[in-house]
């Protein structure tokens, strides 16, 4: 695992699945922000930043087919990342290209997984599944439920002001937040097994 | 103390429950007051990493550390996956209705036959003047330009600007069409193909020819800046060859500064090559006519060399270097353009405009000057010799070059000195070694005198046989381990010197070229005689 969360195999197996709306919604709902991020990360304007992702899922969506988890291989996010890289200097290339773009700068985007560039687009993409996970499970909690969990453990709130402001107990307020944790966890983890925090590098 | 902690089982359901439990009115109060079974309950959650990244990543400040917020939701389905091109243009859209049912359609008076070709901002047709019985060339503004009102107006302003200047080096311009559908320019067809054409299928260009047709681009642009237009985009694809290369016509006047005026409405595109632009150009400066002597000697340089002055795989790097980089040397990918030629295209080509040619008209009087110094060498003498900034760095190159090995010389010959004279360096060793009076047997200014240049040529000559001669010299047992190096060291300051001779006055030239000798000689003394006495 060395350090890098890999997106569970059996996610981006499902894809191989034509029929399976809900696996190609999951992949589409994580990788379309991340790769529209990093777009925009490396300063595409906000509709190219859209096109590119767009171009870039088509094309992985193009060739899922002949991905297999293979460790020899890399990850299938390296995977993406390629692509990534790549269809974002077609893109300059082709003329439709932004101001704010270097084409250079992208031509030195490192693809080696261990390079800083590589690290910051893990990281990247855990937070696009803590955000994609959040997402889908707050319909499930009552409103007070989830502010109790996003002011203590988002915001940073000690547990007993939050508490006074929701008009909780302090024991509800750790029910509730860990309720709202424990799920989040395993929406988390239906993604990518571990994660790790690290400061994402400015 | 455990005893009054709630067990792990209940811990489990009350996790595990979204519904309230029986017990959770006792659990919440004891996990009010019980820290030990708080930081249980959230462990039992998640462990600590899970805690902290859920900080780290749903935080609004990791936000603007990546780039901002998400962006609309989209949903790709494996269906979308076979995406299908943009269907071609269908040019006759843009056309009136034909007056014969074989034509494409109408521009004005104009009969449209086909299409001939299309840029990045317009689409050329080969047209009928049935007036004057005579085919003709039709330029449209590129559809996508002329929804834009501005750029509409600006490419019949610069046509009517073109229109204007009447050259034999600069395409006539017989009409405009403002009333078409798309804004038209109709032009004479040039049978010929465009310098670019001509030198992806010939090669490069004899020096001569390159002269010929400098001077002709210089002229007809030197009428057009007289008019106070400038073209913006000179390049090998708009300049247009008639009877082989003997003479050219540049097309496409202004329609660059349409091109652009449309953009700055529309996307931030930058239309056609950027291969020939100037550095001003590359950065968005303001530009005046010495933008275009700059991408005439790019022009040149394509056609000396066969190939562009600045590459890249992008756009963008491409303008990276056109600001930025210098060049492939001429000489180095064509050996056979001359020296002189060589420094005109530098001389253009100069990242500064302050230091290119000051008008078309001036590179047009040089070039004019040298050709016919390239066609009777010995009748006209060639023009005055032009200081680049490619020069002057050569220039300091080699001094500092020559310098350095001056020093190793000294440095060798000290060696062998002390080598062969052991006493002395025993007595004196930390003197320092005999100088040999390199400098003081220069000649001075004052002793120069005036220096016949035949003189020069005779002494430069002489150095360079000798050290070919050294060069070619069978290594001998004898000679110092490092003498091979010495002798290349040499020869290449010899050949930097050489280069730079255009750039240099007589007696500064004079001076190197003693000092070159003065070095060989030391260099020679190190060689011991290969007598078996010794």
């Amino acid at each position: 695992m060395d350090g890098a969360p890999e997106t569970r195999a059996s996610l981006i197996l499902r894809l191989h699945d034509r029929d399976d709306l809900d696996a190609w919604q999951e992949f589409s709902e994580i990788y379309h922000p991340l790769v529209f991020r990093l777009a925009r990360s490396k300063g595409f304007q906000h509709s190219d930043a859209l096109d590119v992702a767009q171009e870039v899922l088509l094309r992985v969506a193009g060739a899922v087919e002949r991905w297999e988890p293979d460790p020899e291989k890399g990850t299938f996010r390296g995977w993406l990342y390629r692509i990534a890289r790549n269809l974002m200097i077609d893109f300059l290339e082709r003329g439709r290209r932004s101001p704010l773009c270097d084409a250079d700068h992208l031509i030195e985007m490192q693809v080696d997984p261990s390079s800083l560039e590589s690290r910051t687009f893990d990281l990247a993409f855990q937070r696009q599944v803590f955000l994609w996970a959040a997402d889908r499970i707050r319909p499930a909690f009552q409103e007070p439920t989830w502010q109790a969990f996003w002011q203590t453990a988002v915001v940073g709130e000690s547990v007993a002001v939050v508490a006074e402001e929701l008009d909780m107990s302090v024991g509800a307020v750790y029910i509730a937040r860990t309720r709202v944790m424990q799920k989040l966890r395993t929406e988390v983890q239906r993604v990518i097994q571990d994660v790790e925090c690290r400061e994402v590098p400015a | 103390m455990s005893t009054n902690h709630c067990d792990q089982q209940l811990l489990d359901r009350v996790l595990s429950d979204q519904s309230e439990h029986p017990d959770s009115a006792d659990v919440i109060a004891h996990l009010s007051h019980c820290t030990a079974c708080q930081e249980r309950l959230d462990l039992l959650a998640a462990d600590s990493s899970w805690w902290e990244c859920t900080r780290e990543y749903l935080s609004e400040e990791t936000e603007a550390t990546l780039a901002g917020p998400s962006p609309p939701h989209t949903l790709i389905l494996p269906v979308l996956a076979e995406s299908t091109p943009p269907p071609p243009l269908a040019i006759d859209e843009y056309l009136d209705p034909p007056s014969h049912p074989e034509m494409l359609g109408r521009v004005g008076k104009y009969d449209v036959e086909r299409e001939i070709g299309r840029g990045g901002m317009s689409i050329v047709l080969r047209g009928f003047d049935s007036e004057l019985n005579r085919p003709v060339a039709i330029k449209l503004l590129a559809p996508h330009l002329a929804s834009s009102g501005i750029a509409r107006q600006r490419f019949i302003r610069e046509a009517r600007a073109a229109a204007a200047v009447v050259h034999d080096h600069v395409i006539t311009i017989h009409g405009i069409e403002t009333e078409s559908k798309l804004p038209a320019i109709v032009m004479p067809l040039i049978a010929g193909p465009s310098l670019h054409g001509h030198v992806e299928r010939h090669g490069t260009v004899d020096p001569i020819d390159i002269a010929r047709i400098g001077i002709q681009i210089a002229a007809g642009l030197s009428a057009a800046h007289a008019q106070g237009l400038v073209h913006r985009d000179i390049k090998p694809a708009n300049i247009l060859l008639e009877n082989g290369l003997s003479r050219v016509q540049i097309t496409d006047f202004g329609l660059a500064r349409a091109a652009h005026d449309a953009n700055l409405t529309q996307t931030s595109v930058i239309t056609g090559t950027p291969h020939f632009m100037s550095p001003e150009q590359a950065e968005g400066d303001t530009i005046d006519h010495r933008s275009d002597l700059f991408s005439l000697g790019s022009v040149l340089y394509f056609m000396a060399t066969g190939q562009l002055p600045f590459t890249g795989t992008t756009t963008m790097g491409v303008l990276r270097k056109v600001y930025k980089a210098t060049p492939t040397r001429i000489r180095e990918l064509n050996p056979l353009i001359p020296q002189r030629l060589e420094s005109v295209i530098d001389k253009l080509m100069e990242k500064s405009p302050d230091d290119r040619f000051e008008t078309a008209s001036e590179l047009r009087q040089y070039l004019s000057d040298y050709l016919a110094h390239l066609q009777q060498p010995t009748a006209r003498k060639p023009p005055r010799r032009l200081l680049t900034s490619a020069i002057r760095d050569r220039r300091r190159k080699w001094v500092l070059g020559s310098l350095a090995i001056v020093i190793g010389l000294l440095a060798v010959l000290f060696a062998s000195r002390t080598g062969t004279q052991p006493k002395s360096a025993v007595e004196r060793p930390t003197a320092r070694p005999v100088i040999p009076d390199i400098d003081a047997s220069l000649p001075t200014f004052a002793e120069l005198g005036v220096v016949s240049s035949q003189s020069i040529d005779q002494e430069l000559a002489q150095v360079t046989t000798e050290v070919n001669a050294l060069e070619q010299r069978p290594p001998l047992p004898e000679t110092p381990s490092n003498f091979p190096q010495e002798v290349s060291q040499l020869a290449a300051a010899l050949s930097a010197l050489e280069e730079s001779r255009i750039a240099e006055t007589d007696s500064t030239f004079y001076i190197e070229v003693q000092s070159i000798n003065a070095a060989l000689q030391q260099l020679e003394q190190t060689i011991p005689q290969p007598s078996p006495g010794f």
